[in-house]
């Protein structure tokens, strides 16, 4: 039931002029009208997964210099960030992330797969 | 030299790492060896996922603990999938990346597989290495359609005469040994195994078994004892211990079926035993309760039957054209207090094709192997029989049945007249002519020789109690003292009349000298 409630908020919150303030009132006074206040905190959590699931594009890259270059194979990847992020840990290349979908061009990756091929 | 170090350099340089797209997913929730992940919107049934704990590590921190950890993709919801994880649970957490392995659960199949102990995922644990098998099969399929099936008209000796003669199996039959603790249901399979060893090397069956939710002291206690009898030169032992999770449980059968299945379709004959599957049904009915799947009976889960309908399915004796291949299967049921009418044992009893039956008064009465003559039935494996064993067989189920409709006369035997006395005799002659001492089976000459000794009254000349002893003497006369009768049963796989009256003077002398020795 609270995934349809989050699911009905998150509809509401796309739509153009959406007053926030009032859609989180008038859900408390229905809740309230309709005996299922306990029910807020769990609405709250799945409105926190669905949120979570909306993964804003984003790219990372192991030095500041391959950013450019990161950028537009993101997005010729289907993956369009602003900017990106960097991630020493990658060694080099860079991985990109949107939604379920990721996108790994990293030496990280690279030598752990394989690491693992070699130690299977 | 220093050319080559400076190419290398500029390999190096020029390394750019190839990646790939993927679909992930993230672990919303963990527990009981299960996780919840969010994502994954195109995985498939049965699908493996790989849980990565490298993915938000240091290249250093990743490679300290590199193991990948699979799950298993069972239930597909809304917005995400349910998965068992096949590994060490502990080390999955929230907010762990998934991905998509992009295949079904398989396992890798082969040749190289024979002598190892390895898991439902393949893996060696007999510490002799990785077992390279190439092959990869996935552990669900659908099984073999009737018109690639061919009727079974092979025999699959156990070894055991109680069995061999009354309760027949063929190569592709799915026989449930079936029993309560401790009343001899492993010994009967094992001594099966044990059996092939005095088959011809070209038709031996490979075999496998399955050991599921068992003590490892017990598997290993088995395969010491395959090792030592030379059995594991044609034997793979499987192996999903009552400490593994619950998910190695489920897949260890269906691990077994895949192996057996390959050898199946390269034309050659396979035995798989799982034992057994009422462990099995409880390992499915754990998973199934955690991935929130309504109980039905006995908590049991509704596909209970399917699970194991689609498991004894692919066992099958394949037509000629698809190579003639036979897959036999042996499961095995634990019953409480000798009821066959729980859910589980009403089930595999009405998948498979008969059922050997063990019972604990027999057990306890010294009657070993504890078979229920009754109650056990074999529907497929009289026409595999061969036509020595048919021969010599022909009557002593009738005898028995006749004795155990008198055994409880047997108290007033003063009171009988000679006709019943008679029959009662003879019971229990046979009776002792069909006990067998466990891993001591007998090649099918040999049983047929005996039965035919017994059944024709060779043995009448001694006491019902003296029998077994007897029988044993006997063996051991025909075959030190008696050329060519077990040569010719075995090569001709029938009596004929020449070796009939070969034997039957071989008996008499055998019956004369014992009576003289008395």
């Amino acid at each position: 039931m609270e995934k349809a409630y989050a699911q009905a908020i998150q509809k509401l919150l796309s739509e153009p002029n959406a007053d926030e303030a009032k859609i989180v009132t008038n859900l408390v006074s229905h809740l309230e009208a309709t005996g299922k206040l306990k029910m807020l905190p769990r609405i709250n959590r799945e409105l926190k997964t669905l949120l979570a699931r909306e993964l804003k594009p984003s790219v990372e890259v192991a030095h500041r210099d391959e950013a450019e270059d990161a950028l537009k194979a993101a997005a010729k990847a289907g993956i369009h960030a602003e900017h990106a992020k960097i991630n020493p840990s990658l060694i080099h290349g860079w991985r990109a992330r949107q939604g379920s979908t990721l996108v790994d061009h990293s030496g990280k990756r690279a030598l752990i797969d394989l690491y693992r091929r070699i130690t299977a | 030299m220093e050319s080559i170090i400076k190419r290398i350099e500029s390999e190096i340089a020029g390394f750019a790492p190839s990646g790939s797209t993927e679909e992930t997913g993230i672990v919303r929730t963990t527990g009981d060896g299960i996780a919840e992940i969010d994502g994954l919107q195109n995985a498939l049934m049965s699908e493996m996922v790989l849980f990565d704990p490298t993915f938000d590590r240091t290249l250093e921190a990743a490679l300290k603990d590199a193991d990948p950890i699979y799950g298993l993709v069972l239930n597909l919801e809304e917005d995400g999938v349910r998965a068992v994880i096949l590994g060490d649970a502990s080390k999955v957490y929230e907010g762990m990346l998934v991905r998509r392995v992009g295949r079904l659960l398989s396992v890798p199949v082969g040749e190289s597989l024979i002598g190892r102990v390895i898991n439902p995922l393949g893996e060696a644990v007999d510490g002799k290495g990785a077992t390279h098998a190439k092959d990869i099969r996935p552990i669900e399929r659908e099984a073999y359609g009737v018109m690639d099936r061919a009727g079974v008209n092979q025999p699959l000796h156990t070894g055991i005469k109680a069995i061999d003669a009354m309760i027949p199996i063929g190569r592709g039959q799915r026989e449930l040994i079936i029993g309560d603790r401790g009343v001899g249901k492993t010994a009967i399979a094992i001594d099966t195994i044990l059996n092939q060893k005095s088959e011809d090397p070209k038709t031996r069956p490979i075999c496998i078994y399955v050991a599921i939710g068992q003590k490892e002291s017990k598997t290993a206690k088995i395969v010491a004892q395959l090792a030592d009898a030379g059995a594991m030169e044609y034997t793979i032992v499987i192996t999903a211990p009552a400490s593994s999770p619950a998910a190695f449980q489920f897949l260890a059968p269906f691990a077994g079926a895949t192996v057996g299945e390959f050898f199946m379709e390269q034309g050659k004959d396979a035995l798989v035993i799982y034992d057994d599957l009422s462990k099995h049904a409880v390992a499915y009915r754990q998973m199934s309760l955690l991935l929130r799947r309504p109980p039905g009976r006995e908590a049991y889960p509704g596909d209970v039957f399917y699970l194991h309908s689609r498991l004894l399915e692919r066992s099958a004796r394949l037509s000629k054209e698809k190579g003639g291949g036979s897959l036999t299967a042996l499961p095995i049921i634990e019953t409480q207090e000798g009821d066959i009418s729980a859910y589980i044992p009403t089930n595999v009893i009405s998948i498979t094709d008969g059922q050997i039956f063990l019972l604990a008064d027999l057990f306890n009465k010294g009657q070993r192997p504890a078979i229920d003559v009754g109650n056990s039935v074999s529907r497929v494996g009289s026409s595999a029989q061969t036509k020595a064993m048919k021969k010599v067989s022909g009557k002593i189920k009738l005898e028995l049945a006749q004795f155990r409709e008198l055994e409880a006369f047997m108290q007033f035997a003063s009171d009988l007249d000679a006709e019943t006395k008679q029959r009662i005799d003879t019971g229990r002659r046979m009776t002792e002519v069909l006990k067998q001492n466990v891993g001591e089976p007998l090649p099918f000459e040999m049983q047929a020789a005996v039965i035919f000794a017994a059944t024709n009254g060779y043995l009448n000349t001694f006491a019902p109690e003296e029998t077994h002893g007897a029988e044993i003497r006997l063996r051991d006369y025909l075959e030190r003292e008696v050329d060519g009768v077990l040569s010719s049963i075995r090569e001709e796989k029938q009596i004929s009349e020449e070796t009939e009256a070969t034997l039957r003077a071989a008996l008499e002398k055998f019956v004369e000298r014992t009576s003289e020795s008395k």
